[in-house]
């Protein structure tokens, strides 16, 4: 097995695709399959005719702006991710975890050819595309939450759920305060 | 077999790899060739050239507040929705759809502005009639590049009214006295206590003679319609919408479809526009989920 065949695993068995890039540190592959991956994003995104290349920080600074904010984004998952993946129960080392995280990027640069490809191809079909990358991209990161701390894929998506759920129920529970509080004002 | 193993994930991986890749390089070129123009390139690259409807609905006027239920109100919720929808720039034509009886002159007139300023920029704006289009209403359709109405839409009433309550007579029947202390004495004019002397009524017919000379230019201008043609029809009448058609008030007869249409041709836009309404805030959406007021604004965008 060499890193080239990975590839091949991180696609179709990503299991033992992450298993074996844990074991095989590479932080240059990374650090490049990271930027193409933002460029990949932007790229189809602009292809998309979505908003990401109209706001107001890329205009400013540009595509590194872009990879600065995908860079503190990496860096919050992993902290907010640790510290609900040690709550339920994980066991893993923070810095293995940042590292591999870097690899839930890996998806993204295969975006352009579902966004330009396919949905030439298969346009009627964008749909099921869509939720079909947003559920490999959802699995892929579950595999990564589980890898790194050996727990079950059930308990990676609670992982990666949690805060969510907290986010959720903080909002609703603010939100319902301040409908009774101001709106009706009891 | 694990060397073939080996190499046939290799060459999966590297072929899906280079797909990837070489999709990213087209996407960039097809970006930096900038195929956004309407009817070029794949459907989906492009971002679609839009139409906005804005809908100017109920008497226009000026708010005196702003509701914390319902935000902006009145000539300042289309002044803020205009702005809204012109910051895309993927917007080439407005549609205004006039369901309103007319409204107050300055606020009308501070929508006829930024209409001016935006066809300065050369955005095109074309007028859809629903039921009634009249007086300021008309004022503001008489700026637009076309006019669209349905034969039975109630349109024209072009002219300028301005009114007074009295209470005179029933102050007096009461028995009802009311001192007045002013500065000068038109400072009263117009109070709902006392009559208008000759004077005044001079003074104010003076002043409703001059707005209407405006309304009269505007609709002059933006009609293309000799001066004195406008005066003819600037007699406080109201028209339906296919005999404005034949005074020449309005330039065809259908709905908001064929406005749509018109916004379209009249911008260049070539295939399939997007149309765009303006969006109500998170906090006017958050409220409509409570009050069902979801019809007051959407903030889809449809196919043309």
């Amino acid at each position: 097995m060499d890193t080239l065949s990975n590839f091949y695993n991180l696609i179709v068995l990503p299991r033992s695709g992450l298993e074996w890039t844990k074991r095989h540190e590479n932080w240059m592959l990374l650090f490049f399959l990271f930027v193409w991956a933002q460029a990949a994003k932007l790229v189809s995104g602009m292809l998309l005719g979505t908003s990401v290349f109209k706001s107001p920080l890329f205009l400013n600074y540009g595509f590194p702006a872009l990879i600065g904010l995908a860079l503190v984004g990496w860096v919050v998952s992993v902290s907010i991710l640790h510290f609900f993946a040690t709550l339920l129960g994980g066991h893993g080392g923070i810095m293995k975890f940042f590292y591999l995280w870097g690899w839930s990027f890996f998806p993204f640069i295969f975006f352009p050819l579902f966004a330009f490809w396919v949905f030439e191809i298969a346009d009627p079909f964008r749909f099921i595309m869509v939720v079909f990358f947003f559920f490999w991209l959802l699995f892929f990161r579950m595999e990564i939450i589980a890898v790194n701390y050996k727990i079950g894929i059930g308990r990676a998506f609670m992982v990666l759920a949690s805060p969510f759920l907290l986010l959720l129920t903080l909002s609703l529970f603010v939100g319902i305060v301040f409908f009774l509080k101001v709106v009706l004002g009891l | 077999m694990i060397v073939y193993y080996d190499m046939k994930s290799r060459i999966t991986a590297v072929s899906i790899l280079l797909f990837s890749f070489l999709s990213f390089l087209l996407g960039i070129r097809i970006i930096m060739q900038g195929t956004g123009g309407a009817g070029k390139g794949l459907s989906f690259v492009r971002e679609k050239e839009k139409v906005a409807v804005i809908k100017v609905y109920g008497p226009i006027y000026v708010p005196d507040e702003t509701s914390l239920l319902t935000g902006t109100k009145g000539s300042d919720r289309i002044l803020d929705e205009l702005k809204w929808v012109l910051k895309d720039p993927a917007v080439k034509a407005v549609v205004l759809r006039f369901n309103s009886p007319g409204g107050s002159v300055g606020a009308v007139q501070e929508i006829f502005q930024e209409i001016d300023k935006a066809k300065a920029k050369g955005i095109k704006f074309v007028a859809s009639f629903g039921d009634v289009a009249a007086s300021g209403a008309y004022y503001l359709a008489a700026d637009c590049d076309w006019i669209v109405a349905n034969p039975g839409s109630l349109t024209g009433s072009i002219g300028v009214l301005m009114g007074f309550p009295s209470l005179e007579k029933i102050l007096d029947k009461w028995g009802i006295d009311m001192e007045i202390i002013k500065s000068g004495q038109y400072k009263d004019m117009g109070s709902m206590f006392r009559r208008l002397s000759p004077e005044e009524k001079g003074l104010l017919t003076n002043l409703v003679m001059d707005v209407y000379e405006q309304f009269v230019d505007a609709v002059s201008q933006g009609r293309k319609m000799p001066r004195e043609k406008v005066l003819e029809l600037a007699k406080g009448q109201i028209f339906t919408g296919r005999i404005a058609r034949e005074l020449g008030l309005v330039d065809e007869l259908g709905n908001i479809n064929t406005a749509l249409d018109a916004a379209k041709r009249l911008s260049g836009i070539e295939g399939e526009a997007g149309i765009i309404k303006p969006r109500a805030s998170s906090w006017e959406e958050f409220i409509m989920l409570f009050r069902g007021m979801e019809e007051k604004y959407g903030h889809i965008i449809e196919l043309l």
